[in-house]
Parts: C-alpha cells; structure tokens; sequence
C-alpha cells in the first residue's frame, strides 16, 4: 500500500507534464510521460504496478484529452502487458538499448491508440513517431529521475 | 480481461449516455492536473499585476473610467432605443429579440495535440455549461464547447479543421458556410458559386441558421477570393475576428433557448436597473 503513496504521485506529475503548455514546435515531439512513467513501474515493480494500473491510468488520459472512454485504457493495458513479458530482459539492458525498447513499446502504444481513434473518429489526426522518437530520447533522462525519487521514498 | 472492458467501455461511449457519470467523476481527478498546469501563466499573471507601477495603475483606473462613463452613455442610449426597435418589431409583429446572456470564464489550458485546436476553460457543468454552447471572445465567434467535466469544460475553436458554421455576409446577407482550415488564423467558405456577390473586406456574422450558434455574432472577415474557371465553386478565405490564440478571458452564451443558471451575469438586467 506504501508503494503508491509514490507512485500515484508520480503519475499525477506525469500528467501534468503531459498536458503542460509547450512552444507548438516542441509540441510534435511531446514524450508520452504517462506511458513512460508506466513503463517504468512495471519494469521496478511488476508487483506493484500492472495491467489495472495501466487501464485506470489510460481512463484518466481519455477524460483528460476528451478521446473516447476507453481508447488509451485499452493502449495502456496492452503496454503495461508487453512490459510485463519484456521486463526481465530489459532490467538487463544498458540505458541505449532501453531506450530503444522504449521507442518501440511507445509507439505501439500510439499506434493502438491511433487504430481505436481512426475506428471511432473515421480518421486518426496524431503522430506516430516523433512522440516515439522524444520519449526515447528523454527516456534515461526520466529513469533515472524516477530511480532516485523511488530510492528516496524507499517505495 | 482489461481489452474487453476497454471495448465495452468504447461501445458504450459511443452509443449510450450514462458513461456521462463515469466521465465525470474521473474528471475530477483531471481538474486538478488542468489546474496545476495553468499555474505557471497564472503565476506570471499575477506577478504582472503585482509589479504594476502606482503611476500606471492611475492611469489606468483613469482611462478605464472614461471608458466606462462613454459605455454607460452608450447604454443609456441602448435602453430607449431598444423600446423603440421592439415597438417596431410589434407593429411588423415579429417576435421580440432578447439580448443572450453570458457567463465570463477564464482559457486555463490549451490541448497539447498539434492537430486539433481545443481550449479548456475554467468553469463547467456545475456552471450550468453545456455540450454545443457557443463561445465569444470580446471580438467575435470562437467556438463551441464539446465536453463538460464537473470544473471545467473542452472547447473547439471555429478554426479546427472538424469544425463547420452557417455564416451570412453582413452587407448583404449571402450565405455560406465557414470550415475551420486548421490554421488559427483562416478559415474557408466552401460551395460559394462564382457568382456570389462576396468581396474582400466583406464583414462575415453567424446567421443563425442549423440552431447553434446565436444569429448576428461577427465571425471574420473575407481575406481573399479566386475565381478558377476549372472549378465549379470559387475558393474564399476568411480571417477569424476572435482572437483565438491570444483571448484569455472568453464569454460563455446562454441563448433564450437554453437553460439559464442563478450566476450568470445578465446584461440587460444591468442595463434596466441603471435606467431606474
């Protein structure tokens, strides 16, 4: 239960950060924080965070962006799954190669998400990529940003 | 487990009402975010009011009571003249006009999404704000609102590429239809025969029609028209009077059709009372 006196936190902040006013240029490449923030507690905790904390979190993105309930819930269930399967190996990478797999895990998230709003919408208007592209990149950045708030609170 | 409860809940967005609840309890757990966010610009905002110098302040206390003494004449002026255009509306027996009343609310966000031109505002359904209500900043038009949450509600802006409104030329009354071309500062008249008698500078209003939006808001003013003999419609861009990127103060309008909350401020109850 301690655990996420932390981790809810840092999803607050994530949230924030994902909607937090940009210069428009800045705006194509936004990190995914919620994602990211995600993948990071599955790979130092899966006992603590999982798929239900990946689909109550995608719930709140969808009410914060007004998509269709359900959209990122779904995307996010599915992440926080492939993060699951993945999390033994990628403890093991070096930051480069773990933020490669954050590319790719990224960007199937985006692209789940791009598929449900093109059903829904009848057209899909976000990017796939350069979101991948900035999550990878300010990814160690953010890991190790979220290690140390997790060694300090000891969650 | 989760992929099936995704998929009902999607289902169920699309085709029943009651998610509205669901909805908007976890928009409660959103506002505070959307607060937070906006805290930087309402940090400098009040930074900026409070490093104002005395002397300015004067000045600005003056000129603004000059301005208010030049309104309150002008509306002195409003309430008769209003008598005699409804005693003129009697004798041609068309209904009376009402003035719409308004709700002022703050822009405490702006949607990070590059591809859509949303705002979100600081007042919602316990505001009395609801789905489709129409928009003004103090220059004209600048959207509806198409999600509510309990504290705040989404906005769409007349110029996001999704978004349509009937319009009419106020010279002299030609009417169309403006799409948002997903530039802030353009928008496009779409089926406009070559033949129609539209000029640049031509003043554009909201005409009311498709029930909406009020009749008689300025929406914009025609930029540019090319006739192409190749294509059956001419091609008009209009440039939105509102300014979308820059108002922070936007007006919420409660038509006479709608529902009207306690709080909202009614101008003509203002005026009535000053001509007493």
């Amino acid at each position: 239960m301690k655990a996420y006196t932390v981790i809810l936190p840092t999803f607050f902040v994530a949230l924030v950060l994902a909607i937090f006013p940009m210069p428009r240029m800045l705006d194509y490449i936004r990190p995914e924080w919620v994602a990211m923030t995600l993948i990071f507690w599955v790979l130092v905790s899966p006992s603590k965070a999982g798929i239900f904390l990946g689909f109550v979190m995608g719930l709140l993105v969808d009410v914060m962006h007004g998509d269709v309930l359900g959209q990122n819930a779904l995307a996010m269930s599915l992440l926080a799954y492939l993060c699951m399967l993945l999390q033994s190996r990628m403890r093991l990478y070096n930051s480069i190669q773990q933020s490669f797999l954050v590319f790719v895990l990224v960007g199937l998230y985006l692209l789940v998400s791009f598929w449900v709003e093109s059903i829904v919408l009848g057209q899909g208007k976000m990017a796939l990529l350069w979101p991948s592209v900035g999550s990878a990149l300010i990814w160690p950045l953010w890991y190790n940003v979220m290690f140390s708030v997790r060694q300090y609170f000891r969650a | 487990m989760a992929v099936f409860l995704s998929v009902a809940l999607m289902l169920a967005d699309q085709n029943l009402s009651t998610t509205v609840h669901l909805r908007s309890f976890l928009g409660l757990f959103i506002t505070p975010v959307q607060l937070v966010s906006s805290l930087p610009a309402q940090l400098g905002d009040w930074a900026e009011g409070t490093a104002v110098s005395r002397t300015t302040l004067l000045d600005e206390n003056k000129r603004l009571r000059h301005e208010g003494l030049i309104l309150k004449q002008k509306v002195q002026q409003m309430v008769s003249l209003r008598a005699e255009n409804n005693r003129f509306r009697e004798l041609l027996s068309a209904s009376e006009q009402l003035d719409d009343k308004v709700l002022v609310a703050e822009l405490i966000g702006v949607d990070p999404d590059p591809y859509t031109h949303h705002i979100i505002l600081n007042k919602g359904s316990e505001h009395g704000v609801f789905v489709g209500q129409p928009i003004l900043d103090a220059q004209g038009l600048m959207g509806q609102v198409i999600d509510v949450l309990p504290y705040t509600s989404r906005v769409l802006l007349v110029a996001d590429s999704n978004h349509a409104i009937p319009v009419q030329v106020n010279r002299n009354g030609v009417r169309a239809i403006a799409v948002g071309s997903g530039k802030l500062d353009e928008l496009a008249l779409i089926y406009v025969p070559d033949t129609a008698d539209i000029q640049e500078g031509d003043q554009l209003v909201s005409s009311g029609l498709g029930s909406r939006y009020p009749k008689g808001y300025p929406l914009g003013e025609i930029t540019t028209i090319e006739h192409d003999p190749g294509e059956p419609f001419a091609f008009v861009k209009a440039k939105p009077a509102a300014y979308l990127d820059r108002s922070r103060y936007v007006l919420l309008v409660f038509s006479k059709a709608s529902e009207l909350p306690d709080i909202s401020f009614s101008v003509e109850q203002k005026a009535s009372e000053e001509a007493e």
